[in-house]
């Protein structure tokens, strides 16, 4: 580390914690001096409202029992809900962030993707492909890939995020492919979040800065819209690797690398059940860890993903409770690789994958007699382009070009029956029919019994399964790196949960147990041949529990606390699988400081050792992170402040296979300013 | 140093100054706190056919206000004094004027609406599809504001009046 730098960054540091502290000392003094001016602190105070006045109280919803609790305690599954609010208070700049955040949860960064586990399991290789990620209900996962892009690749800014609604175990009863460990639903913002322009700006470690123009408005006849764009950059980070350090590698040094850059832009429009949406974003990362066998610190190597969809809805609400969604949607997905290599002479290689879908949805929801539910839908989806290529620039060669359609059907149906008032039996099912597969009813089964009126238990058998994607069954780089396996049969997984959910007054507790069993597992590893292929590698079981409490005091503090162990094993050799750590305990705390002016928010999160694919271990970590917000500190600003990995801890996530390095070093300490402003 | 100074002061400004009344932005408000305050406002405009010298809040199930309606007992509302009460059936409802079902009772929400059918009630909930199986008012959260949900003809089918001033704050949705 150069020590220049690191003495100007803690002179930084402290100026700005002086600072901090400061303004602190000084408003809450203004604060007392003002002395007591009447406002409505208590109960009594609305007491004397008018009712019109009323309604612009504002109330805090973290656990907004009404809205959600029941919901919970109802589902066949458990689940975790992030709210907009809880993006703010924690300072959450991706879904990465907010994901880390959740029990049972982690996520891995390689200085390109974010890579995403749950449930003890995150194979080394796998871009997110066992999670299903939904925005506003429509599937994100690509049709390359099977990518669920939680990093800055996803499509949308984190502020236009209503809620993020986890729900762990298998999906794909009611989803199909890719549900295999959960399935992530990201609500976006309404035009009752967005009121008029705001425009928001961000700026951060390593000449980081962000910017967001968003417009939101609700016409008198009952349109609703919202438009939003965002733009990023940044320059990253020097890097030091110390596999490359060496003379020919420029001592280990990756420098100037790192950068990132991205933009999105997001788009809705309601009018009475119809709904419209569309967004799109691409994204740029500099590749710097010579990845792939490129050469190292040399900013020619880079990744771009842009994705886009257009989805257009209609609800229709008819009597007796019956709703009918239609959904009709197109979607579209382009990846562009560049690595430079040196076999010698240094040559270009690119990388281009192409996917371009379209699909419709209908689904209805209606109930039999007063109690029971039921859902039914029906799903096409029809990847007309399913395209990878590969070619070195000069001189030219081609070494792949290969180009697939494919389609899926399916068909679901699920009911919620009420056997008596304790007992609430969900029961459902899927069938999928994929082209070049044969067909695969998943079933799902939950018994939720319910004592106490704030008491649930619920036991949960599910199955799920996996379609191979193109890029595990088709890809390769001219036997460079990689080589293809269009053999790979899909995987399959069954789980078992115990789940108890217990709310008392402010309190919510969770204890969850759960136990599955992976068979034809999809595994990248390296063949005999020393390049990277895709297998079926055979059974794995997992099996761990999970507790998490939550507790909400009236005085606007809140807190949640979560410990997750999790074994992960192949029943072929009982060897332990390494890349995910068996112990994560995370915390989350928020309090006011200066009533309604300034609070704070900071998390824990702590890992135990992961094991490498060198199987060594890292050792494990924990971090801090704190944000201090101060929401509308004028009458339209709210102001943020962000410190990432508070303690400068020096940690590191396990690479996959296409590193030199075993293991990648993370972000130490980072900050983050953030201003909002609503004209 | 000046500039830091100068950086501090003003954002030491920013954080006191206040523009806005604290009402509008407060987060110190439990939802229950300010539903329950919405319901003593809902005997205003309200009107029913019979007559007494009491105004009767029930709370009927699992009960969500806990502390937060002890303020409303034994207030004075229109030369009326508001008791609050806690129904353990439904024969005992007989005599409420404003019913709060809590979402304890989703699962039999239809049969307790077909019990308490013909009495003078305002239904109010505040449980998701409440509105669309008869319950008259249903309180949602919209942008961490309290806001309700009316159902126009479980109140036209009633022998209860509600003020338009009321009718016009809430989203009135649509039949059964």
């Amino acid at each position: 580390m150069d020590h220049k730098k690191f003495g100007k960054k803690v002179v930084l540091l402290r100026g700005l914690l002086l600072q901090t502290l400061l303004i602190v000392l000084f408003s809450g003094a203004f604060h007392i001096l003002r002395g007591m001016e009447p406002e409505p602190q208590t109960q009594k105070d609305l007491v004397a409202m008018p009712i019109e006045e009323l309604m612009g109280v504002g109330v805090s919803t973290v656990l907004g029992a009404s809205r959600y609790e029941q919901h919970i305690s109802d589902a066949p599954a458990s689940i975790s809900i992030i709210t907009s609010e809880e993006i703010k208070r924690y300072g959450y700049r991706t879904m990465a962030d907010v994901l880390n955040s959740v029990r049972g949860f982690f996520v891995t960064y390689d200085r390109n993707y974010n890579y995403l586990g749950a449930g003890g399991f995150l194979r080394q290789g796998d871009y997110n492909t066992r999670m299903l990620l939904l925005l506003d209900g429509h599937r994100m996962n690509n049709n390359i890939y099977d990518t669920a892009a939680v990093g800055n690749d996803f499509i949308l800014d984190l502020d236009l995020v209503d809620r993020v609604e986890v729900i762990r175990g298998p999906g794909s009863s009611l989803y199909g492919s890719n549900a295999f460990f959960g399935v992530i639903n990201v609500i976006t913002k309404g035009s009752s979040h967005i009121t008029g322009l705001e425009v928001s700006a961000e700026a951060g470690s390593f000449d980081t800065n962000k910017q967001r123009a968003s417009f939101g408005r609700k016409f008198g006849n009952g349109l609703e819209m919202i438009v939003s764009a965002t733009r990023y950059r940044s320059k990253g980070q020097n890097l030091y690797y110390k596999e490359y350090d060496s003379p020919q590698t420029n001592f280990g040094s990756s420098d100037n690398n790192d950068l990132e850059d991205y933009s999105s832009f997001f788009t809705n429009f309601k009018f009475s059940g119809l709904n419209v949406q569309a967004a799109y974003g691409s994204r740029r990362k500099g590749i710097p860890t010579g990845a792939w066998s490129t050469v190292f610190d040399d900013d020619r190597t880079k990744s771009s993903d842009a994705q886009g969809y257009i989805d257009v809805n209609y609800h229709k609400r008819f009597e007796n409770s019956q709703d009918l969604v239609v959904r009709l949607f197109y979607d579209y997905y382009r990846y562009d690789g560049k690595y430079l290599l040196d076999y010698p002479p240094l040559t270009m290689n690119k990388d281009l994958a192409l996917g371009k879908w379209w699909g419709t949805e209908a689904f209805y929801k209606g109930k039999i007699g007063d109690r029971h539910t039921v859902i039914a839908g029906l799903e096409y989806r029809d990847n007309f382009l399913q395209q990878q290529k590969n070619w070195d620039d000069s001189p030219y060669a081609n070494y792949l070009d290969d180009n697939r359609a494919s389609y899926s059907i399916g068909a679901y149906a699920q009911g919620e029956f009420t056997i008596t008032d304790q007992i609430l039996l969900n029961a459902g099912g899927r069938y999928d029919h994929y082209k070049d597969f044969s067909g695969r009813f998943n079933p799902r089964v939950a018994l939720i019994y319910m004592p106490a009126d704030k008491t649930a238990v619920k036991l949960i058998y599910g199955e799920a399964y996996r379609i191979p994607n193109a890029y595990e069954l088709y890809y390769s780089d001219g036997n460079i790196s990689q080589k293809a396996n269009p053999n790979l049969d899909p995987e399959t997984i069954r789980t078992y949960e115990l789940v108890l959910e217990q709310h008392m007054k402010g309190f919510r507790v969770s204890l969850s147990g759960f136990y599955y069993d992976v068979n034809n597992l999809i595994s990248q590893q390296t063949g005999a041949d020393g390049l990277l292929v895709f297998n079926n590698t055979g059974r794995a079981d997992g099996k761990g529990f999970q507790f998490e409490i939550e507790r909400k005091w009236s005085s606007g503090v809140s807190g949640r606390f979560s410990y997750a162990f999790q074994e992960v094993k192949s029943n072929d050799d009982d060897v332990d699988f390494g890349n995910f750590p068996k112990h994560l305990a995370k915390l989350n705390f928020f309090t006011p400081i200066i009533s309604n002016r300034l609070s704070a928010g900071m998390e824990v999160q702590y890992a135990s050792a992961q094991r490498n694919l060198n199987g060594t271990d890292d050792g494990g970590y924990a971090l801090v992170n704190a944000t201090f917000l101060s929401e509308k500190i004028l009458k339209n600003l709210d102001l943020s402040f962000s410190i990432y990995n508070v303690l400068d801890k020096k940690y590191s996530n396990p690479a996959s296979g296409e590193h030199v390095q075993s293991d990648i070093e993370q972000d130490g300490r980072t900050f983050r300013l953030k201003a909002t402003y609503r004209f | 140093m000046k500039r830091f100074i100068l950086i501090t002061v003003l954002c030491g400004i920013m954080l006191s100054v206040q523009i806005m009344p604290l009402r509008a932005q407060g987060r110190g408000f439990d939802e229950y706190e300010v539903k329950a305050v919405f319901l003593a406002n809902f005997f205003k405009f309200v009107e029913w056919p019979t007559h007494g010298r009491y105004y009767r809040l029930c709370i009927y199930g699992s009960d969500p206000f806990g502390e937060h309606v002890k303020i409303l007992d034994g207030m004075k509302i229109r030369g009326k004094t508001l008791e609050i009460r806690r129904p353990v059936s439904v024969r005992a409802v007989n005599d409420c004027n404003v019913l709060f079902i809590s979402s304890s009772e989703r699962r039999r929400i239809h049969a307790l609406l077909d019990a308490i059918r013909g009495l003078d009630l305002l239904t109010v909930g505040d449980t998701e599809g409440y509105a669309q199986e008869g319950v008259m008012v249903n309180f949602y959260i919209e942008a961490s504001k309290v806001k309700f949900e009316i159902n126009l003809d479980s109140i036209k089918r009633s022998r209860i009046g509600v003020s338009s001033q009321l009718l016009k704050l809430g989203r009135v949705v649509d039949h059964e």
